[in-house]
């Protein structure tokens, strides 16, 4: 069987039309439903991810079909395929999309109002999830870009806090700002593409990355001699607007302020998701489309992407350092985490962008855990201030454990998780200096100072909230509320603390599937980029 | 002799085209059929199903006209023409008036206003709507134009009997009145100078172009404004939001689409007969350069629309401007107007078919089961109305564009078409509507889900619930959803088949 990847993105749609199918009466069967499913996806990308270790070069599990072909006369074809395949740098990521979407079904048990809407909403979005990462049409991949905002507007609008209508309005429109852009650049990317086998325009992605597949008077053609617009060269541009796209995403100083908001606001499975997940498909989006279509305009504006990395991981700590909310404080610290991948991938080397890809999918279960252990006391009472916590450690010591674990994992400890993907990111930034001349040895240092900061945002709110003698806001009530973990909050939590530790001990196991992609991948940004702008330079002129 | 020829030629002409207007002779027969029935019979009950039958005979006849050949008729010697482009605008139209027939015969308040003309009047408008797109002389553009005015302004009046509908009729009647004498003095004009009212007469462009430059602005604009009213275009859209607002949802359901399609319909006749390239060269005024001029008007309607929308508090006003804001997005295919122009437009004409009567049917559903007639009161709806409440958020999505809906496919189409359309010119102006429409569909989303919020996300202060059930509503609303996710997810059949006919 050869469509594996397929099965991964409609076995949910398909459970969520079944959903729909049941009475409402039926709620008790709706969260077994979407475990089972999410269980059944975890266990397949697992199986894929193993298939993809034996072998792992190139694309696999391919799928390619016409999915919309039409001939419209004088103005050529009109190809849209259904194309899926994943490489070592998506494999990692769907078996982590996977993964989160099985934690946030299992965390899903607080949800209490509407389960039929919410399950359903949920499945359409991992639907979404698993497509993003899969598909290797243009076209394709925006439909799945697309359809990730709706259920994620609804899952955060329907179910957050007290002010999640803006929330969640503002977290669609940020997005919604950077993808239809995005959709210019890609009919523009379209009208310049041609299919070496065919001659016709295509949205294949793999043939996009390639200069000599452009016809040459198009506006995104490398060898134009007039892809001027407003006196600028339109790939940069082009460049430019996806990169924002994607930023927003991530998202990245000054395109991030949707995100605390939306994590405030959301419910705990749907914070899991949003920082488990959707931020990665920024940091992929870059690392696929910006850097794969336009790696000319990515050297060029390396030093700005690199300095938006850095300026993201300083901005993002010293804001949690200040942050008087926990999942707030969680929340900048996902965007200074993130930095980090900004500035792996800018760096351009194969430390930095494998430190990327595996800082993502360590923070992907790092923040899994972070947002659930919020959700954990958020549950008991209501509360996440932190000044209202003072000694959780004696009402609560399994709970400090897992706290703990994940708070050092999160600065950086070695041993775990975090310690790997910051340091090869910053050795990646480090050595750039030397191999590339892109990023300047400052950018790394200030880093550095990044990670000092999450050192002491962590270890103060630790301090703060878990040490000393108890004292709660709700006084006596709350000591009665704040009972230690239940069975279901050890099921989510066991797993995640093991792969934190079994990462930073043995990051092989994701180094494995990403490096051969990864290596291949920065020489062949590294050797098209400086041709294609060599070329561009020298016909342009700019 | 040589009158007596001509008298000859006219009698063939006019022998031969009389069979081509066989869905409109039987339209005229159920009108008639309609009128007899409501003199002489007591029980009304079942006009409006001899009505629908009327229309989908009619729409079937239609259908049979489509020809092998793509050429264009000439019919009464070029007084009107057909062709297959012009029988896809008039099935498309035939849709809508039977939809809005099967909707309306299930609305309590006309059924309790007991105004048969509602039903009957139908077939006639269907008729004037298709002359208005089968018109190429300048004699039948005008008249089909104040035909469908004519029925519009008395659907405005018959829709509910109130005090505020009387006043939206009257100021669509004044409106309306304007325009069509601007049209008519753009039209003098152009007779004046160029000595011939027919579009296709081989001199009229040679002689137009002789005239004095201002004249020729001034008759183009006249005609032009006369045009953009029909289909509410900025600057001239601003009686819509007052009509819509004083008009019952059924009605919209058809004055919001089936004018619009009509209208588009003879805009991109209009265009065609000036085979406008050469009319560029002819003409030096920047102005007239078609594209600069259709660009200019689309982002000026593309603006208005989605920026006045978004301060709206009553749901048909707010509809109004989005309606607005759409048809800056279908005037992007008329500045594409290639090959794939045609197509984009005839593509997104039927995705905004479907998503507007869809619309246009749930908000009038809301309209009579919980009175929502202001966005205030649509505050909870999703606990009165779950279904008919998820139905409207996939139509206000695929509104927006989102994938994989079928106002995403529509828009990309209409996208495409555009960046071909510059990359063809280079005119910058293009390049400006294409990133305003961009920004009106981040725009739309902010207008729409005002709507939305307040359904699913807004406790219901007091919500108002209707007795009489309408449970044919999701007869017609679900195939319409359905069909907006189908063409979103596999658009291909229905856009080669209008390839396959009309190129």
């Amino acid at each position: 069987m050869n469509n594996w990847l397929s099965v991964l993105i409609f076995l949910p749609i398909a459970a969520a039309l079944i959903l729909l199918l049941l009475p409402k009466r039926a709620s008790n069967v709706f969260r077994p439903v979407t475990i089972v499913i999410s269980v059944l996806q975890t266990l397949i990308a697992a199986y894929l991810y193993a298939q993809y270790l034996k072998n792992p070069h190139g694309y696999h599990f391919v799928e390619r079909a016409d999915w919309i072909n039409l001939n419209l006369g004088t103005f050529g074809r009109l190809n849209i395929d259904y194309f899926l395949a994943v490489d070592g740098l998506s494999i990692g990521l769907l078996l982590l999309s996977a993964f989160v979407m099985l934690i946030a079904a299992i965390a899903s048990n607080e949800i209490k109002k509407d389960p039929k809407a919410y399950y359903t909403l949920f499945l359409l979005l991992s639907a979404a999830i698993m497509g993003v990462f899969c598909a290797l049409d243009f076209f394709l991949f925006y439909v799945f870009y697309e359809l990730m905002l709706l259920p994620m507007y609804f899952l955060i609008g329907m179910w957050g806090g007290p002010n999640r209508e803006y929330a969640s309005i503002k977290f669609f429109l940020y997005t919604l700002f950077g993808s239809i852009f995005m959709l210019l650049v890609m009919i523009g990317l379209y009208f310049s593409v041609i299919d070496p086998v065919t001659g016709e325009h295509t949205f294949n992605m793999l043939y996009m990355m390639d200069a000599a597949n452009y016809t040459k008077d198009s506006y995104f053609s490398i060898f134009s001699t007039d892809a001027l617009l407003f006196h600028y060269p339109v790939r940069f541009l082009g460049f430019i607007v996806l990169f924002i796209a994607f930023a927003i995403k991530i998202p990245t100083i000054p395109l991030h302020t949707w995100l605390p908001d939306a994590h405030v606001e959301a419910p705990t499975p749907v914070s899991i998701i949003l920082a488990g997940v959707l931020l990665k498909i920024g940091g992929y989006g870059i690392i696929r489309i910006c850097y794969g279509i336009f790696p000319e305009a990515a050297i060029y504006f390396s030093y700005w992407i690199g300095l938006i990395g850095v300026v993201s991981i300083l901005y993002g700590a010293f804001i949690a350092l200040a942050s008087t909310d926990l999942k707030r404080m969680i929340a900048y610290s996902s965007i200074s985490h993130m930095g980090f991948v900004i500035l792996g991938i800018a760096s351009l080397t194969s430390e930095g962008v494998n430190g990327a890809i595996f800082q993502m999918i360590s923070h992907g279960v790092l923040s899994t855990m972070l947002f659930y252990l919020v959700g954990v006391i958020y549950l008991r009472v209501q509360d996440r201030e932190i000044a209202a916590f003072r000694g959780l450690a004696q009402p609560m010591p399994r709970y400090t454990l897992f706290v703990v674990i994940a708070f050092f994992a999160s600065l950086g400890l070695p041993g775990l998780s975090g310690f790997i993907g910051e340091a090869f990111t910053l050795i990646g930034a480090f050595k750039s200096a030397s191999v590339n001349a892109l990023l300047p040895r400052g950018f790394a240092i200030l880093a550095s100072v990044g990670i000092l900061i999450g050192a002491a945002y962590f270890l103060w709110t630790l301090q703060r909230m878990f040490f000393g003698a108890p004292r709660f806001k709700g006084a006596q009530e709350w000591h009665l509320k704040l009972k230690d973990l239940t069975a279901t909050e050890y099921l989510v939590l066991i797993p995640l603390a093991l792969i934190t530790i079994l990462l930073g001990i043995f990051p092989s196991i994701l180094f494995d599937a990403s490096n051969n992609t990864i290596n291949a991948w920065v020489h062949e940004t590294w050797i098209h980029g400086i041709a294609n702008l060599k070329s561009m330079q020298s016909l342009l002129k700019f | 002799m040589e009158l007596y020829q001509t008298l000859q030629s006219l009698v063939t002409s006019n022998n031969a085209s009389w069979k081509f207007l066989i869905p409109e002779y039987n339209l005229l027969f159920f009108f008639l059929l309609g009128l007899l029935i409501d003199l002489f019979f007591k029980n009304k009950k079942w006009l409006a199903g001899l009505m629908i039958v009327g229309i989908s005979f009619s729409g079937f006849l239609t259908f049979q006209q489509i020809s092998a050949s793509i050429e264009i008729q000439q019919l009464f010697n070029g007084m009107l023409i057909l062709s297959n482009k012009i029988i896809v605008f008039k099935l498309l139209i035939t849709l809508v008036v039977g939809l809005f027939i099967i909707f309306a015969s299930t609305d309590y308040r006309i059924k309790k206003q007991n105004t048969p003309e509602y039903f009957y009047l139908a077939p006639l408008f269907l008729i004037a709507l298709n002359m208005l797109c089968m018109s190429a002389h300048m004699l039948t553009i005008y008249l089909s134009v104040e035909m469908v005015s004519l029925f519009s302004y008395g659907y405005v009046a018959l829709s509910i009997k109130d005090k505020s509908n009387a006043e939206s009729g009257m100021k669509y009647i004044l409106f309306g009145l304007l325009a069509s004498d601007l049209l008519l003095y753009g039209i003098s004009l152009m007779y004046g100078f160029s000595g011939t009212l027919s579009l296709q007469d081989p001199n009229f462009l040679a002689w137009f172009a002789k005239a004095p430059m201002p004249i020729i602005a001034l008759s183009i604009g006249l005609i032009m404004a006369g045009f953009l009213f029909k289909i509410a275009a900025a600057p001239f859209h601003f009686y819509a939001p007052d009509v819509f607002q004083g008009t019952s949802a059924t009605t919209l359901v058809l004055l919001s689409v089936a004018p619009k399609i009509a209208g588009y319909a003879l805009f991109a006749n209009f265009l065609g007969f000036f085979s406008f390239k050469i009319f560029n060269q002819v003409l030096f005024w920047p102005m007239y350069n078609w594209e600069t001029f259709l660009s200019i008007t689309a982002i000026m309607t593309l603006v208005i629309g989605s920026f006045v929308a978004l301060s709206q508090t009553n749901i048909k006003r707010l509809m109004a401007y989005a309606g607005i804001a759409q048809s800056g997005f279908l005037l992007m295919g008329l500045i594409g107007y290639t090959s794939i122009g045609v197509i984009a437009l005839l593509f997104y004409l039927l995705a905004y078919l479907l998503m507007n009567t869809a619309a246009f049917m749930l908000i009038s559903y809301f309209e009579q089961q919980h009175e929502a007639y202001d966005l205030a009161d649509y505050k909870g709806l999703v606990r009165k109305a779950p279904l008919a409440s998820i139905l409207l958020v996939v139509v206000f999505a695929s509104f927006i564009g989102l994938p994989p809906l079928v106002g995403f496919t529509g828009k990309f189409l209409l996208f495409s078409a555009s960046y071909q359309a510059y990359v063809a010119s280079a005119n910058p102006a293009i390049l400006i509507t294409i990133i305003t429409a961009a920004v009106a569909s981040i725009v739309s989303l902010f207008y729409y889900f005002i709507i939305i919020r307040n359904m699913f996300m807004q406790e219901a202060t007091w919500v108002k619930v209707n007795k009489e059930e309408q449970n044919i509503l999701y007869l017609l609303v679900l195939p319409l959803i359905l069909a907006i996710i189908y063409f979103g997810i596999l658009p291909s059949n229905m856009i080669s088949y209008i390839q396959s006919i009309i190129a």
